[in-house]
């Protein structure tokens, strides 16, 4: 995704990417991350226990947890209200 | 229950369906894109007509001294105007590649459903204004100009017609009145474009002051204030992919 998100939108997009099982690189892929901010976000995410690691075979994948999927839900609702509320843009 | 922007519950309220939000979504984006593409028009027709302008005075080969102040006020009107036409086209072109990016976003995210779609391409939206916001400022901005340019060339084409009126054919006549008419028409445009970007820019703004007042909620869902160095970060840039590594 291009442009300017802010730190509560990129843990939305990580946690929603990890309802899947996924690598550091796949993450950092997908949400347009370099690897320093990407380590530190998914580390945070990890220590708040919103996400969780898993190793198999010498490969870290993350997963989003369940208090992480609350957030998400929490996300998208207040969001999805915001948009609501607002008015239409018309010509 | 429902959230209040300054971080309240209030009263259930009726809420709209996923479909309701994605045809907002689609028809806000859909709005934006034709806002976009008639600035493209405009500064297109900015661009030809300065040149136009510009031209079509030089070889008028008009005479006297009043003629030839008008002729050479016109000249540079006309080269002014051209060259706002082309910054003008320059603005729209990059607004238009944002608009591009959540179209596409929009159409593979709708696939996704459970709300989580839909935040998906209200988050792209936000992403791409807060980037492209002071680009919208500037096509506002320029549009003013060329309507200021457009208002200018329409008074000075009205005078050299009205020098030429005792002396000119029915053709000249006609001509000359539907130039004046697209000169006036343009300037009309041109001077009520920044209202509508800016409109559109308001709501955005409006919309991004309420979720940064929600943002609140996050941060007690992600530990109250024990968010360390990430707290005073509010935006992230993303032009570090060069920085990208596996």
């Amino acid at each position: 995704m291009k442009g300017r998100r802010s730190l509560y939108e990129l843990y939305w997009e990580i946690l929603v990417f990890c309802r899947e099982e996924h690598t550091f690189t796949s993450i950092i892929n997908r949400c347009d991350l370099n690897s320093k901010k990407g380590q530190e976000y998914i580390s945070f995410l990890q220590g708040k226990g919103y996400l969780e690691v898993t190793v198999k075979e010498n490969h870290r994948t993350y997963e989003t947890t369940v208090e992480g999927l609350e957030y998400i839900k929490l996300f998208n609702s207040l969001y999805r209200e915001l948009f609501e509320k607002r008015p239409s843009f018309r010509l | 229950v429902v959230y209040i922007p300054d971080g309240t519950k209030g009263a259930p309220e009726i809420q709209m369906t996923e479909t309701d939000i994605t045809r907002k979504v689609e028809l806000e984006i859909r709005t934006l894109f034709s806002l976009t593409v008639v600035n493209l028009v405009v500064a297109a027709l900015a661009l030809a007509m300065g040149v136009g302008l510009a031209t079509s005075q030089i070889t008028s080969g008009a005479d006297g001294p009043g003629a030839i102040i008008g002729v050479i006020l016109s000249v540079i009107a006309g080269l002014l105007l051209a060259g706002i036409g082309i910054r003008w086209l320059i603005s729209v072109a990059d607004v238009l590649d944002g608009i591009d990016d959540v179209k596409d976003g929009f159409e593979e995210n709708r696939r996704i459903g459970n709300g989580t779609g839909i935040t998906a391409t209200i988050i792209q939206m936000m992403a791409t204004y807060r980037l492209k916001r002071p680009t919208i400022h500037q096509m506002a901005a320029i549009s003013k100009a060329a309507g200021i340019l457009f208002a200018m060339g329409t008074f000075i084409q009205g005078m050299l017609f009205a020098i030429l009126i005792p002396e000119a054919s029915m053709l000249t006549l006609a001509t000359g009145t539907v130039g004046l008419m697209f000169f006036g028409g343009f300037a009309i445009i041109c001077l009520t474009m920044p209202g509508r970007l800016l409109g559109y820019t308001s709501e955005w703004d409006e919309y991004i002051a309420n979720t940064e007042r929600a943002e609140v909620l996050l941060k007690e869902r992600l530990g109250g204030l024990d968010l360390g160095k990430f707290e005073s970060v509010s935006d992230v840039d993303d032009g570090e992919q060069g920085e990208r590594s596996a």
